[in-house]
Formats: C-alpha cells, sequence, structure tokens
C-alpha cells in the first residue's frame, strides 16, 4: 500500500480535525464562562444576573448546531450565527451593567465568551472558508459589546486576548494551507514510486510464470531440434512441439485466469501418468483430495511443481520410483517429492541448473508458499511444497 | 500510552506542514511572553525568576522546534515531557516573579504561553497524552491562581483565579486533543480502506499486465518463429540443429541473468547486495527506495551516476545505505525532509549525514511501533544517531 496520505485528502482531513479542535476550545471557555459567572453570582446573591448564564447556554447551542454533521448547512450556520448574536446581546446587556465602573469591553468574562465564539467561526472550515467564518464571528462577538459599552458610557478598549485568538486562527488556517502545498510536493512522487513498485511485482510475477512454463517446454523442444539427427522429424515431435508452443503462447493469461480444481487433479494425474510413462514408479499417497480444495492459480503452479520434480528424479536420481506425499492442514496444504537416489548439495548444483530455482522455487513462491529441500549425496531427496489453501 | 500512533507517524508530511505551525506558536508564545512581561513590569518583586521564565519558555520552544524538525525521529513521549516540563518551570517562575506582588491573573502570561504551545501538540503526539498533560498542568497553575487570591485587586471568589488561568490550557489541551484523535482516525481509516482497494488493483494488474516481458522477447522475437517453421517443415536439417542448440544456450543465459538480477538492480547500476536482501523487503521498503532513487536521480541538486546502495544484514540486523554525490555548489538538504520524514515512518532507525559532498543515508529495516507491516526484518535494534 501507499506510505503517503493523498493530498487530496490531507487539506480536507485537516480542516475537520481543525474544526473538531476549535468547537472544543471553544466550549471549554464557555464552561470556563459559565463557572466564573456562577461563582460571582452565587457570591453576590443576586439574581439580576442569572439571564447572563441563560446566555452562555444559547452561545453553546449555536456552536453544537454548528458541530454537528448538519451544521454545514447554509440555514444551520446562518441560525447558529444569529443565535450567538442574540445569546453574546442578551451577556453583554446583563453583565457590562453589572461590572466595575473601571472595566471596559475587554473584561475577562466578556473575552471568555468572544474567544468562544470565534472559535465556533473556525467550525464552519470542515466545508466552507474558514477564514470568513473566523470573520464573521469576530463581528458577532464583538458588535454587541462595543454598543452595550458605547450606550452606557463605559470605555472601549481592543481585546487583546480575543483579537490575538482570531488571528492566531486566520494565521493558522492560512499558514498550514501554504505549508501543506510545500510539503507535500514529493507527495505524487512517493505515491507514483508504491504505484511503480507494485507494478514491477506484477511483472516479475508474469516473468517467474513466463519463465518456469518456457523451461518446461521451449528448451525441451531445443534440445531434442539440438540433438536429433538430421532428416525427418517424427510426428510425435512435431506435434509436441506445437503443443509446447501453444502452451507459451496461452502462459500470461493462464497464470491470471487459473484452472479448474478438476483441471490440477487432472494436471497432477497427467503429471504422475507422464512419469510413469518414463519408466519412473510413483507411488501417490497422503490426502489426495486436498488439492481440490486449493484456489486455481495455487493449484495450477503445485502441479507444475510437481512435473518438475519428477521430470528431475527421472533425469538426475538415478532410481526408478518416487513417492508423493499430500498433507493436509486447516489452512495449508504440503506435497512431497521423494525420492531414494542419489541426492545432491543445492548450493553446489551447476549455474544452468534452472529446474529447482524456477519450476519449483519461482511457482511456488508466485502463490505464496515455501519449498524445502532435503538432499545429501547418496542420501535421496525430499522436496516439500507448503501452499496456503 | 506512548505506544498510541500519532499523525506524523501515520502521514510524516503531515508533520512538516505542522511544523510550521510550531515555528509560528513558539514565536507567538515569546512574544507575547516579553511583551506582557515589559508591560507588567511594575508586578514583578523579583526580576531573577522573571528572566528564569522566559529563559526556560526559550529553551521549551527551541526544544520544541528542533525535536519536530523532519531530519529526526518521530517527536515522542519523551520530547512532549521535555518541551511541557521547561514550559511548566517558565509558567512557575512567572509566578514566583510576581508572587505577593501580582494584582491581576489575566495579564501573567505563564498559562497563555503554555496554551499557545499546547495547541500545536495535536499533529504528534496521541490525544490521551496530550489530555493528561493539559489537565495536570491546568490544575497545578489553577492552584497557583488561587494561592495568589489574597494579592489579587478584586472582590470576587477565589475560585474564579484558579478558573482563569486554567481555562486557556484546558481548552488547549482539549483542542489538540481533538484534532489529535480527528486526524488519527481520519489517517487509520484511510490505510484500512487503502489495504482493500489495494487488493482490487492488484486483480486489475494481473489482468494488465502482459506475460511476456524483458528476456522473454528474445523468446518471442527469435526461439518462438524458429519453432514454429521447424514444427511446420518436415525435416530438421544439421543448421537447424545447430541453431537450435545456440538459441537454448542463449535462453537459458537470459534466463539466468533475470533469475539473479533483483528489482534493485535494474533501476540502480551500483547495488551492492550479497545476502539478496532486495528480495526480502516489503511493499513499502521497496516503495521507498524507488522513490528516493526517483528524487535522487531527477535531482539537479545530485550527481546520479555516483549513486550506489549498499544492503547488509549483521549483528546490528538488516541495513540499506544509500550515497550519492551532490554536484558543486548545490545544497543536499535541499527538498530531502520529506524523504528522511516518511523513512522515520517506514524504518526502525534513520541516520543521515552529509560529508563533503557525498549524502548517506542509512536505514534500518524494521517498522516503528505504530505502523506494522512486512518487510525485512532486524534481529537486533540499531541506535538511531540524528545529526
Amino acid at each position: 500500500m501507499s506510505f503517503v496520505y493523498p493530498d487530496s485528502l490531507a487539506a480536507a482531513t485537516a480542516n475537520h480535525a481543525l474544526s473538531r479542535g476549535a468547537f472544543r476550545f471553544g466550549m471549554v471557555f464557555l464552561a470556563g464562562a459559565l463557572a466564573t459567572l456562577f461563582l460571582i453570582l452565587a457570591d453576590r446573591g443576586s439574581s439580576a444576573g442569572w439571564p447572563a448564564l441563560l446566555a452562555v447556554l444559547v452561545i453553546a447551542a449555536s456552536g453544537i448546531a454548528l458541530a454537528r454533521p448538519s451544521g454545514d448547512r447554509p440555514g444551520v450556520v446562518a441560525a447558529a450565527a444569529a443565535g450567538a448574536l442574540v445569546g453574546n446581546s442578551l451577556f453583554a446587556a446583563v453583565l457590562i451593567p453589572r461590572l466595575n465602573a473601571e472595566s471596559a469591553s475587554d473584561a475577562i468574562l466578556l473575552s471568555m465568551v468572544k474567544i468562544a465564539i470565534i472559535s465556533f467561526g473556525v467550525v464552519v472550515a470542515r466545508s466552507r472558508s474558514g477564514v470568513l467564518g473566523v470573520l464573521v464571528a469576530c463581528l458577532v462577538a464583538e458588535i454587541p459589546v462595543v454598543l452595550v459599552s458605547v450606550s452606557l458610557g463605559r470605555a472601549v478598549s481592543l481585546d487583546v486576548p480575543a483579537t490575538g485568538i482570531a488571528l492566531a486562527f486566520v494565521a493558522v488556517l492560512s499558514l498550514v494551507s501554504v505549508s501543506r502545498r510545500r510539503s507535500r510536493a514529493s507527495g505524487p512522487l512517493l505515491t507514483l514510486a508504491t504505484e511503480e513498485d507494485r507494478r514491477a511485482v506484477e511483472l516479475a510475477r508474469a516473468e517467474h510464470s513466463s519463465s518456469a512454463m518456457v523451461h518446461d517446454t521451449i528448451l525441451n523442444e531445443l534440445a531434442v531440434v539440438g540433438t536429433v539427427a538430421p532428416g525427418a522429424l517424427s510426428p510425435a515431435a512435431r506435434t509436441q512441439i506445437a503443443r509446447s508452443l501453444d502452451r507459451v503462447t496461452a502462459a500470461g493469461s493462464d497464470a491470471a485466469d487459473g484452472v479448474t480444481a478438476e483441471s490440477f487433479d487432472g494436471e497432477v494425474a497427467a503429471a504422475v501418468d507422464w512419469a510413469r510413462t518414463q519408466g519412473l514408479e510413483v507411488t501417490v499417497d497422503g490426502d489426495t483430495a486436498a488439492v481440490a480444495t486449493l484456489p486455481a492459480a495455487t493449484s495450477s503452479a503445485l502441479a507444475r511443481a510437481v512435473l518438475q520434480c519428477l521430470t528431475n528424479v527421472i533425469a538426475h536420481a538415478g532410481v526408478a520410483s518416487a513417492e508423493l506425499t499430500v498433507i493436509c492442514t486447516a489452512s495449508e496444504v504440503c506435497v512431497m517429492v521423494i525420492d531414494s537416489g542419489v541426492g545432491f548439495t543445492e548450493s553446489e548444483t551447476g549455474a544452468d541448473r534452472l529446474g529447482l530455482k524456477r519450476s519449483v522455487r519461482g511457482r511456488i513462491a508466485d502463490v505464496g508458499g515455501t519449498v524445502q529441500v532435503w538432499s545429501a549425496p547418496g542420501a535421496g531427496t525430499a522436496i516439500s511444497m507448503l501452499v496456503p489453501r | 500510552m506512548s505506544g498510541a500512533p500519532t499523525a506524523q507517524r501515520l502521514d510524516p508530511l503531515g508533520g512538516i506542514t505542522a511544523r510550521v505551525l510550531v515555528v509560528a506558536a513558539v514565536a507567538i508564545a515569546l512574544v507575547e511572553a516579553a511583551a506582557m512581561s515589559y508591560a507588567t513590569a511594575d508586578q514583578t518583586s523579583s526580576p531573577a525568576f522573571e528572566a528564569a521564565a522566559l529563559l526556560a519558555l526559550v529553551a521549551s520552544g527551541v526544544y520544541f522546534i528542533r525535536a519536530t524538525s523532519p531530519f529526526r525521529r518521530a517527536f515522542s513521549m519523551r520530547s512532549l515531557t521535555i518541551v511541557y516540563l521547561l514550559a511548566f518551570v517558565a509558567v512557575a517562575f512567572n509566578s514566583a516573579a510576581q508572587w505577593g506582588s501580582n494584582v491581576a491573573v489575566r495579564d501573567d502570561w505563564g498559562p497563555l504561553a503554555l496554551a499557545t504551545i499546547t495547541l500545536t501538540l495535536g499533529s504528534y503526539r496521541p490525544a490521551r497524552e496530550i489530555l493528561v498533560y493539559s489537565v495536570l498542568t491546568a490544575t497545578v497553575v489553577g492552584a497557583l491562581g488561587l494561592l495568589q487570591a489574597d494579592t489579587f485587586r478584586s472582590d470576587i471568589p477565589g475560585l474564579v483565579y484558579a478558573i482563569v488561568p486554567a481555562v486557556p490550557i484546558l481548552g488547549a489541551g482539549v483542542a489538540a486533543a481533538a484534532f489529535s484523535r480527528t486526524l488519527v482516525d481520519s489517517l487509520l481509516d484511510w490505510r484500512s480502506s487503502a489495504r482493500v482497494g489495494e487488493a482490487s488493483a492488484l486483480d486489475d494488474l494481473e489482468r494488465a499486465v502482459p506475460a511476456k516481458a524483458s528476456h522473454l522477447v528474445h523468446l518471442d522475437e527469435q526461439v518462438v518463429p524458429f519453432l514454429r517453421v521447424v514444427s511446420r517443415g518436415s525435416e530438421v536439417s544439421e543448421a537447424d540443429g545447430a541453431r537450435a542448440r545456440a538459441l537454448a544456450r542463449e535462453l537459458r543465459a537470459l534466463m539466468l541473468i533475470a533469475a539473479e538480477r533483483s528489482w534493485l538492480e535494474r533501476i540502480v547500476r551500483r547495488v551492492d547486495d550479497p545476502q539478496r536482501l532486495a528480495e526480502r523487503m516489503g511493499g513499502s521498503e521497496r516503495g521507498y527506495l524507488r522513490a528516493v532513487v526517483a528524487h535522487l536521480r531527477h535531482s539537479e541538486v545530485f550527481d546520479a551516476e555516483t549513486l550506489r546502495i549498499a544492503l547488509r544484514d549483521d549483528d546490528a540486523g538488516p541495513r540499506f545505505t544509500v550515497e550519492v554525490e551532490s554536484r558543486p555548489g548545490r545544497n543536499p538538504r535541499v527538498h530531502l525532509a520529506p524523504y528522511i520524514a516518511v523513512a522515520h515512518g517506514l524504518f526502525s532507525g534513520v541516520d543521515w549525514h552529509i560529508a563533503g559532498s557525498t549524502l548517506t543515508i542509512v536505514l534500518a529495516a524494521g517498522t516503528p511501533d505504530a505502523l506494522p507491516d512486512g518487510g525485512v526484518t532486524r534481529s537486533d535494534t540499531v541506535t538511531e544517531e540524528s545529526p
């Protein structure tokens, strides 16, 4: 899989995360304002200020409406803005007359509510312009406070914390966008490399399959033509060459299309029959029915690997018999080809010996299996092919 | 707690994006601390504590910026602890500097600076860690405010002096935690859906990729036409026999070359891989090396002809070493950050250095804790040495 998060998703995900974070940021400030207000009102024992608590709850409801999945709708956004405006106006109208005479429009309680409203402006960033959302929220947060302060003859001061938070949000929304473009410039190359690797793996798999097929067929036919005495070629040999050419031509689609379980049985039977026609006595043992349950591509690869193992016994083992055993578990099928011939040391086999590498190891590896070879000079050979079910 | 996935680990490029915010947040925190310290100088009873507070904040900010560098390993819980500890020391010293002479809680820069830094943590650490750290510090900061309640010039309940400085820190922590959780959830969703998508993409590719490729062209162009002629003819001549033997030799040789050649040797001329590690690499490791090779090859900064890759598996575990010479007068670091950052998300150890004109990147195979994946397995641990 690709290890680079697609650029097309990165912006949306970051805006969504920013939106959620900003909503919670605002709610904590509202909770702080609510707790502070409650403590002060309870301490003073005055009931005239309690509507301010209701105002905070109205603003909180506006934020919750925006944060809900339906908060993207224009109607909900407008209603939330109106709700916050009403709530903030009520809050300012109730609170400012009760503040100390020297308190200005940037009193801490007013600031906390303004910061919450400005944060809710960022929530719209998940689907719309977050910067515009912050600007609108600034107006909703500041205008009622300024109007009430002016009407009561209170001082109007720049609210540094609220303004700072608004500028910070605008900076974050803008900086993230610019920074993302720079940092993700390498993303397409990284993604492309992953795709290329995936294709390369498939190409290698196709090459393995074709090479194994070539080894089993074409090289044999070339050997026949290269060693036969000049003169007429027997009809059987000619037919065999034509058949091999057909198999090679069809090899590409064969690996992808697979064969049916019945054809695997047919192939393994054919492999054993062919080996028997060459004079090899093959004893078949174990849970042979299990091979019919394998996926088509696996059974096909296994059948051809078995054919190569039996060919090797005939060509190199120096014995007239071999044993084929099938062992089955819940998740795997193990097929073993055993002979008591001359044996060999795998690492010392000639560089021109492609049979075991291509036709057995390569094929079984291509279908997710493993091959183990137990052999030593004079001690016979056992080749185990383990494939997933 | 430290084992939970982070957005930076799941999306290293996102970590680079967020680093701009880290730099900006640190700058803002320092400016607001300096400005508010100057504005409230009349409330400072101990200038030495105030200076120490500012220094601690500078140390926290500098360490934070350094630890989030894309050239370094992912921002760890240890890094978070250091950043928070230094910032908290700044807050505590700021309180100590005004102890007994503080007249208003809202103009204390400590909680605001700590909140500003906390806001940018979401890209680097898991939600739970951020929450725990911010709740703890908010509680202590609130307690410090409560302890100073008697000195403030106001007649409001003392608990308010605990709430006011704690709210920014708590708000920033909750926001950063929500940011972190949303990013991580989205990234994990994408990863799982990408795996499902991958399977179907492979199916398509299997049908699309031609079975005959590379060395098998020889088969198509030479061998098959020859055998067709032979199979249709009535006789085989001596020349046919010689030709068949020659074709068999050529075909066998080409197949052996193809069998011995790894995927890496197909894209890089100078590969030193005596243990055949290239064939044991996982998909992500292969994809990453392909991307690095493509970047180094197409970049004007490097001389692609000098690119060489060595793969070794020894006592320290499997390692992949990429070396390339930069062209004279070029800065090898340019555009390298994303590749180093991504490497930190894919390999258990990443070391890179520039010696003279040679850039060397050493990747220790094995996946980071948060990213279970296949690939070459390590037999031991390599200590990363970040420059």
